[in-house]
């Protein structure tokens, strides 16, 4: 199975390209997480802080990209996934709603094509608690009908998260927290493309903060599962850090076992990619190249683990 | 010669103080000196006395304040020019007069009579001196007349403070050349003092000064003073009345003359309540024939001897900063031992896997739970921890309240402490309540941890009780890390480093809590800042349990590797101050933001940057703080030799890179530790 990491906390301002990706390859992994959410911050949309960097149009954008391809295969990596901006749905800002949906996502996925990248990782809408669950899957279903023809025609295909919103100061269920219902929404919109264009991406830390059991999770989304973003937490903030790293031998921390077992009954076949640059921030900058290798550890061992259940 | 019978020598506690042989002998060997002195004084009739903790000790213990180790007399002016020109002629050969007149290195305002410039074994020198083989000393200080006109006083203090000042700053070439010049051709001119060319500067200076502190006589003052203490201290000064004239009173085996005024003395130095003992050193390391002892010690092993038992040498504990690692049960030995930790250190409760693992390392220290050391007993567990050659045990205090059982434990075996080659470490701990919440004991408290060990070694007599800081305990206390550091400094031993929640008490590898993108939940960067800001000489030990328990056997490798290499990149920042303290090289700072300006709050003063430099062309030929924005070729123009180049801003690999291409070496710097 191949590893892979992503770029943010790595590909960042001021950090020549070559130099950050062959930081990634000499760890040992093949693959990255490309996060084109780097070029329009997430804090920045909620407050609706917009950069211009989206308004550039998507032929000068291209060659732009061209530039990150590059870097990659020279440092021998590819993209296994990518990370849209987010959110795309922007709660009580509709002129945003409007520039996410119909500039930053449609430019998104041809960025995507550029780097060849099979699978964006696209959020779906968070509105069960303001509209409920219903008007959630039907804006859902309704806003990713309309891209179907641009993903058929570059080549590229969506992947949504299981999320959380937060409530009263708690991480609470969000899209997709629950695996039937992320069923049924890929299930619909591959039925009406035709063909698998939809795929989940499970993320072990979105998870983890709303107790829901992995291995269950995965069981239930069977091949839908395409990608990965591996991380853990302690239970209570979505730190996005190393697993292994929290609790002791008394308390549980994330089902590492679990989640391993189920990617082989499943036959995962995926990368396994972690989402984890809070720890390239936390540690000394000078410990980077150390701390992937401790990424890439924790790789290896799941595959490891993964090929027990596989062979056993 | 002095007598003295051989019970003086022995050990004694005297106010809870333990003052072992060897300060006796030294005391004694002072006395022989003092005895030399009152020769010459009475011989010629010159009035000395006791001074500072020797005025203090003949006063309050008729003898010297236990904790003291020197012995410090008086003279007025007049009687001291006399004493000088006597003593030159009339003492033995081996005692030697020290001021600021016949050797140039001198920097004080006094004179020191010593018996010998280094260690002396010699059978002669050991006789006369009561066993005490060690170069000793007696402070004569001057007391001077200040002048009853005011603006006379001001003039002479002005002109004092300016010459010692100069005098001082240029040893420590504190300042330029050119400033030191315009300064020295000042004081030429107002006192009329002219240069010898035979003579370091320095040298004259410090007489110049001595001569001005003598300017003025009796008959043209009320009040005496230390003249030398003009700069700090100039509310110190007496009435004459004080030294009219001087009554003997007992001290050890002899007697000392001390001021008439003496009451006076000491309440305006001591305080009120001089008579109440207070434990404290403020001049000198104790004792004062420390580094005397280390070349003693070397000159025996050199000859492959044991240092004999009279020289009442007792184990130092080596201070030295290290990493070390905390062995746990589950850790791979095989990784352990090929990564090579500097030091290791091992729990009571994995001895049986330590033992059966075929471990290649012997343990630095031991930790063991106070309770069951009190169920073992501290000799057993020292004799374990002595078998393993382990330097330190630690006393992990979590979950434990019986501070009187275990202060009778250890006090009790105080004797073995005070000659066994070991250290005791008090760690930092908590209990946990019956529904599981985490509250304080008295061992999470500082100031409590401090005086207890502090009374430890004062009744061992020998500094080996300290403090093991945990930094995850501290945390989940909620505690300021950066403040409990501080607190605790000067008997702070060991750091066992380990992150958590802040909730649960977890042993997990440093830098692992975080908020937000990447910002540390806890205060490593503060608690490792307060270490470099002290300089700080001890263990760093990783005690991450938590994380052998969770982590996968085939990932302790990684993680161990990323654990070591915190080792050099805290190591780098120890070593801050000697990379800015280059005197020969320009500190140029690059960037003038956040950063640079932590920089300015935390390091400018005593490592002022000769200009900043930013890429910004707006802030060419503006200051920062008062320092001069440059832009980056400037840099360019110092010589490379010259140069000591800090990146002190965020954006630092894209400075690096930049700074690569002009072909220019740099350093960096991290505010987070300074914050």
């Amino acid at each position: 199975m191949e590893i892979g990491v992503q770029t943010k906390g790595i590909i960042e301002s001021g950090v020549d390209i070559h130099e950050g990706f062959q930081l990634i390859r000499d760890a040992g992994f093949t693959k990255v997480d490309f996060n084109l959410d780097n070029f329009l911050r997430n804090d920045d949309v909620y407050k609706g802080k917009i950069n211009s960097f989206f308004d550039v149009e998507i032929e000068k954008l291209i060659p732009y990209f061209e530039k990150y391809k590059e870097a990659m295969d020279a440092a021998g990596l590819s993209a296994s996934q990518m990370h849209a901006p987010y959110p795309v749905r922007v709660p009580g800002k509709d002129k945003l709603t409007e520039y996410m949906e119909s500039c930053v996502i449609p430019k998104s996925i041809v960025i995507a094509k550029t780097l060849g990248v099979p699978w964006v990782v696209v959020h779906p809408f968070k509105m069960q608690y303001t509209h409920g669950i219903d008007r959630e899957n039907m804006d859902n279903l309704e806003y990713f009908k309309v891209l179907i023809p641009l993903l058929k025609e570059q080549g590229v295909k969506i992947c949504f998260e299981n999320l959380y919103e937060g409530k009263g100061n708690r991480m609470v269920e969000g899209v997709c927290a629950n695996p039937a219902v992320a069923n049924w929404l890929v299930d619909t919109l591959n039925a009406e493309a035709g063909e698998e264009l939809f795929g989940m991406c499970l993320d072990t830390g979105h998870l983890q903060l709303v107790k829901r059991d992995p291995y269950e999770y995965i069981m239930t989304l069977q091949n839908r599962l395409k990608i990965l973003h591996l991380h853990e937490n302690d239970g209570v903030s979505d730190m996005h850090e190393l697993p292994f790293t929290f609790g002791d031998q008394k308390r549980r921390g994330l089902d590492w076992e679990g989640i391993a077992e189920a990617l082989a009954l499943i036959d995962y076949d995926g990368t396994l990619s972690f989402e984890t640059f809070p720890c390239m921030n936390a540690f000394p900058y000078p410990l980077r190249a150390q701390v992937l290798k401790v990424i890439y550890a924790a790789g290896e061992h799941l595959a490891e683990r993964i090929a027990y259940y596989k062979n056993r | 010669m002095a007598t003295f019978s051989e019970d003086y020598f022995e050990a004694k506690i005297v106010d809870n103080f333990y003052v072992r042989p060897m300060i006796r002998r030294s005391w004694a060997a002072q006395i022989e000196v003092l005895e030399e002195i009152d020769k010459v004084c009475k011989r010629h009739n010159i009035k000395y006395f006791a001074e500072w903790g020797t005025l203090l000790g003949a006063v309050r213990h008729q003898g010297f304040v236990p904790w003291d180790d020197d012995l410090d007399i008086g003279m007025l002016r007049d009687d001291y020019v006399r004493f000088l020109h006597y003593a030159k002629e009339e003492f033995p050969e081996n005692l030697s007069i020290i001021n600021v007149y016949n050797y140039g290195g001198f920097t004080e305002l006094l004179t020191r009579v010593v018996n010998s410039w280094s260690v002396n074994i010699t059978p002669e020198f050991m006789e006369k001196y009561h066993g005490c083989p060690y170069a000793i000393g007696v402070d004569i200080f001057i007391s001077d007349y200040i002048p009853r006109d005011k603006d006379d006083e001001m003039v002479q203090s002005q002109l004092l403070i300016a010459t010692d000042g100069l005098a001082k700053n240029w040893v420590e070439e504190k300042y330029t050349d050119e400033e030191k010049q315009e300064t020295l051709n000042a004081l030429l001119e107002v006192t009329g003092f002219t240069l010898k060319p035979d003579m370091p500067i320095p040298q004259q200076l410090y007489q110049w000064a001595d001569e001005i502190s003598g300017m003025y006589g009796a008959d043209e003052s009320d009040e005496i003073t230390i003249l030398a203490l003009m700069a700090t201290q100039p509310w110190y000064r007496l009435p004459k009345s004080c030294y009219e004239s001087f009554i003997e009173m007992p001290f050890e085996n002899i007697t000392i003359p001390v001021p008439v005024g003496y009451e006076q003395i000491l309440k305006l130095r001591y305080g009120e309540n001089y008579m109440t003992p207070i434990k404290r050193w403020d001049t000198h390391k104790y004792p004062y024939f420390t580094e005397q002892e280390d070349l003693l010690k070397s000159l025996f092993e050199e000859q492959g001897l044991e240092v004999p038992a009279i020289y009442d040498m007792m184990y130092k504990e080596p201070m030295e900063r290290y990493m070390g690692l905390q062995y746990h049960g589950n850790l791979d030995n095989q990784n352990v031992n090929s990564l090579g930790f500097e030091k290791m250190e091992l729990r009571m409760e994995d001895l049986a896997a330590y033992q059966e693992s075929g471990a290649t390392w012997t343990p630095e220290g031991i930790v063991i739970k106070a309770q069951m050391l009190l169920d073992v007993g501290v000799l057993q567990v020292c004799n374990v921890a002595k078998a393993l050659h382990a330097r330190y045990i630690v006393i992990d205090t979590r979950e434990f309240l019986d501070a009187e059982a275990l202060d009778e434990a250890l006090t009790a075996e105080i004797e073995y402490f005070r000659w066994a080659e070991i250290s005791v470490y008090l760690e930092n701990g908590y209990v946990t309540t019956y529904d599981g919440e985490i509250i304080r004991s008295p061992y999470s408290d500082p100031t409590w941890l401090y005086e207890t060990v502090e009374a430890y070694n004062m009744l061992c007599g020998r500094l080996c009780f300290g403090i093991c800081f945990n930094v995850g305990h501290a945390n989940v206390l909620n505690v300021n890390l950066r403040s409990f550091v501080e607190g605790i400094m000067s008997r702070l031993r060991l750091v066992h480093m380990n992150d958590n929640d802040g909730i649960h008490d977890d042993h997990q590898m440093p830098y692992t809590f975080t908020v937000g993108r990447g910002t540390l939940a806890t205060d490593i960067y503060r608690v490792i800042g307060a270490l470099i800001r002290a300089d700080y000489q001890g263990g760093i030990v990783f005690d991450v349990n938590g994380l052998w328990e969770k982590a996968p056997v085939n990932m302790q490798k990684s993680l161990l590797e990323l654990l070591k290499s915190l080792g050099p990149e805290w190591e780098y920042y120890f070593g801050l101050k000697e990379r800015l303290g280059q005197r020969d090289k320009k500190i140029m700072l690059f960037g003038t933001g956040a950063m640079a300006y932590n920089y300015m709050c935390n390091w400018a003063e005593e490592y002022p940057p000769y200009c900043m430099i930013d890429n910004n062309k707006d802030n060419w030929g503006k200051e920062f703080f008062g320092v001069p924005i440059l832009s980056p070729d400037s840099i360019l123009e110092i010589p490379e030799e010259e140069r000591n180049v800090f990146i002190c801003n965020m954006y630092y690999a894209q400075i690096a890179t930049q700074l690569k291409g002009m072909g220019v070496a740099y350093e960096y710097y991290n505010d987070n530790y300074f914050m």
